[in-house]
């Protein structure tokens, strides 16, 4: 039921569910546990059937929330910012939260997004941001040879402001003249969606450049000039002398073979001799047969006279051949004042009527 | 020799009277359990199988519970218990009554028959009152369920079998 319920989720947000469609995506929604009962009762698809279909979708981890949906929820929050509340506000206390609720979440997404990947100085210096210190970089990108990154990435040198609006690195003053012109240029959201799949854009455009890498440390390890199977702080010539110097010279497999491998038990005992009968056994065999045919002579009648009263035990239970939706009809259907009734399918196809009483009692 | 034929003697006069027993005219009608023919009764009355049913997390699933736990595995119940069971016969206009667990009722109401098809009413009580109320047209030797209601931390399962 999990997977047809994002489906119709998508259908929907697409614009491509019918009307039978949403009404079986408002039913599954309300039997969905997943969902908080408050969440399932709210939701109808009525009013908005699409925002219902995304925020649904957010919910259930079925997609994201970044794309163009964001964008345009980005242009619709800040085209309402009034431009005199930009102004006459203080500037030292003005966020940009303020005009835009979901940048904190932005930016952290962007940067989770990113990873720790190592620029190139080249390109961070195309991008106008501060190139780390970074003593391995030189090493890969002598390995990776050339790569000409800067070009396939479409990337504008005068929307550099935008990365770094995204990266918190504007100082206020700036970040209020960002804001102002995001709100002119709309398209600009879209330079924020690229910046935000900027981190595997990079690696895959290095990777697509420079092809598959070999394991790289032992090249980088040799470049540096460490040891590439070294650990810091570890020697293992080290360790195993202090080991015998501690233990002395000590020959273990005798006597530890010698604990391991036990006799194992036999699995086969001889048992103890039976005893012999000491009584004669002639008439043995006929008294026995003459004590069972009485206990059957009268144990048998006992049970068939037997008059069975109170509950009948229970019947053997058939499996019940369920029916499908064109074998039932459901010609009305009413429900109380604290419930609701929905008309469901089973995994197998049977036709369940679902009460919903609410909250658990 | 004479011991072994006072021992015979002995066991047959303690059996005789078994034997007369159950060889006499007055024996006693057994009552067998009800068959699955008890209740596929005659032309004009329907026979209705009502299993109560508990979804819960006890991960215990009755193997008899099967073709329900086939249809209902998008509850994410990880144990389904056979409460009780009710067997009942009815004529059109008939109806019967049968108490569930926590205070429910379930009451069922053939409206009419045919060959192909029953028409019955099925109304639920608790106590805060009706949970539902249906009518169903449904196909002769089918059943459907009613589900839902909250039972002690799980879910009501009522399989309804018609069969005539």
């Amino acid at each position: 039921m999990a997977n047809e319920l994002n489906q119709l989720l998508f259908r929907i947000r697409d614009g491509l569910a019918t009307t039978v469609e949403v009404q079986r995506a408002h039913t599954l929604v309300m039997i969905d546990e997943r969902l908080p009962v408050g969440l399932r009762q709210a939701i109808d698809f009525r009013e908005d059937a699409v925002g219902d279909a995304v925020g649904l979708l957010a919910v259930l981890g079925a997609d994201s929330l970044f794309g163009e949906v964001l964008r345009e929820g980005i242009a619709a929050d800040l085209a309402e910012v009034d431009e005199h509340t930009l102004e006459a506000s203080n500037r030292d206390e003005l966020l940009l939260e303020e005009v835009w609720p979901l940048a904190e979440a932005f930016v952290a997404a962007v940067r989770q997004e990113a990873g720790t990947i190592e620029m190139a100085a080249a390109v961070l210096d195309v991008l106008g941001l501060e190139s780390p210190q970074l003593p391995v970089a030189e090493a890969v990108y002598d390995e990776a040879g050339v790569v000409e990154i800067a070009v396939d990435w479409h990337v504008d040198i005068e929307q550099a402001w935008v990365s770094a609006m995204v990266d918190g690195e504007l100082p206020p003053e700036a970040r209020h003249a960002a804001i102002r012109k995001l709100r002119e240029d709309p398209a600009a959201g879209a330079e924020m969606t690229v910046f935000a799949t900027l981190g595997s854009d990079l690696r895959a455009a290095v990777q697509d450049e420079a092809g598959e890498t070999p394991y790289l440390w032992s090249g980088v390890a040799e470049g540096i000039g460490v040891d590439a199977e070294a650990v810091a702080g570890w020697d293992g010539a080290l360790f195993a002398a202090a080991v015998r110097a501690q233990a002395g010279e000590i020959q273990l497999a005798d006597e530890v073979m010698a604990q391991v491998v036990t006799p194992l038990p036999s699995m086969v005992e001889e048992p103890p001799p039976l005893p012999q009968p000491a009584n004669s056994r002639r008439w043995g065999g006929l008294l026995m047969a003459l004590a069972a045919a009485a206990v059957l002579m009268v144990a048998l009648p006992t049970t068939w006279n037997q008059n069975t009263t109170g509950t009948a035990a229970p019947v053997a239970q058939a499996s019940a051949q369920f029916a499908s939706a064109g074998e039932i009809v459901v010609e009305a259907l009413e429900h109380g004042d604290n419930s609701t009734v929905h008309q469901i399918m089973g995994d197998q196809g049977a036709v369940i009527l679902w009460i919903d009483e609410g909250e658990a009692q | 020799m004479s011991r072994i034929l006072w021992m015979l003697l002995g066991m047959l006069w303690v059996c005789t009277p078994a034997l007369a027993q159950s060889r006499g005219p007055h024996v006693q009608q057994v009552k067998a359990s009800p068959t699955q023919a008890d209740i596929t009764p005659a032309a004009g009355r329907v026979g209705v199988e009502i299993r109560v049913v508990h979804a819960n997390n006890s991960g215990q699933v009755d193997p008899k519970l099967k073709d329900v736990v086939d249809n209902l595995s998008f509850l994410r119940f990880s144990g389904f218990a056979l409460l009780d069971t009710h067997h009942v016969k009815l004529g059109p206009g008939q109806k019967a009554t049968f108490g569930l667990v926590g205070g429910s009722k379930l009451t069922v109401t053939l409206v009419s028959r045919d060959a192909r098809a029953a028409k019955m009413r099925v109304l639920m009580t608790s106590s805060k009152g009706v949970l539902m109320d249906t009518t169903v047209n449904i196909h002769r030797n089918r059943a459907f369920m009613v589900a839902g209601p909250n039972h002690e931390g799980g879910k009501l399962v009522l399989p309804l079998a018609v069969r005539y």
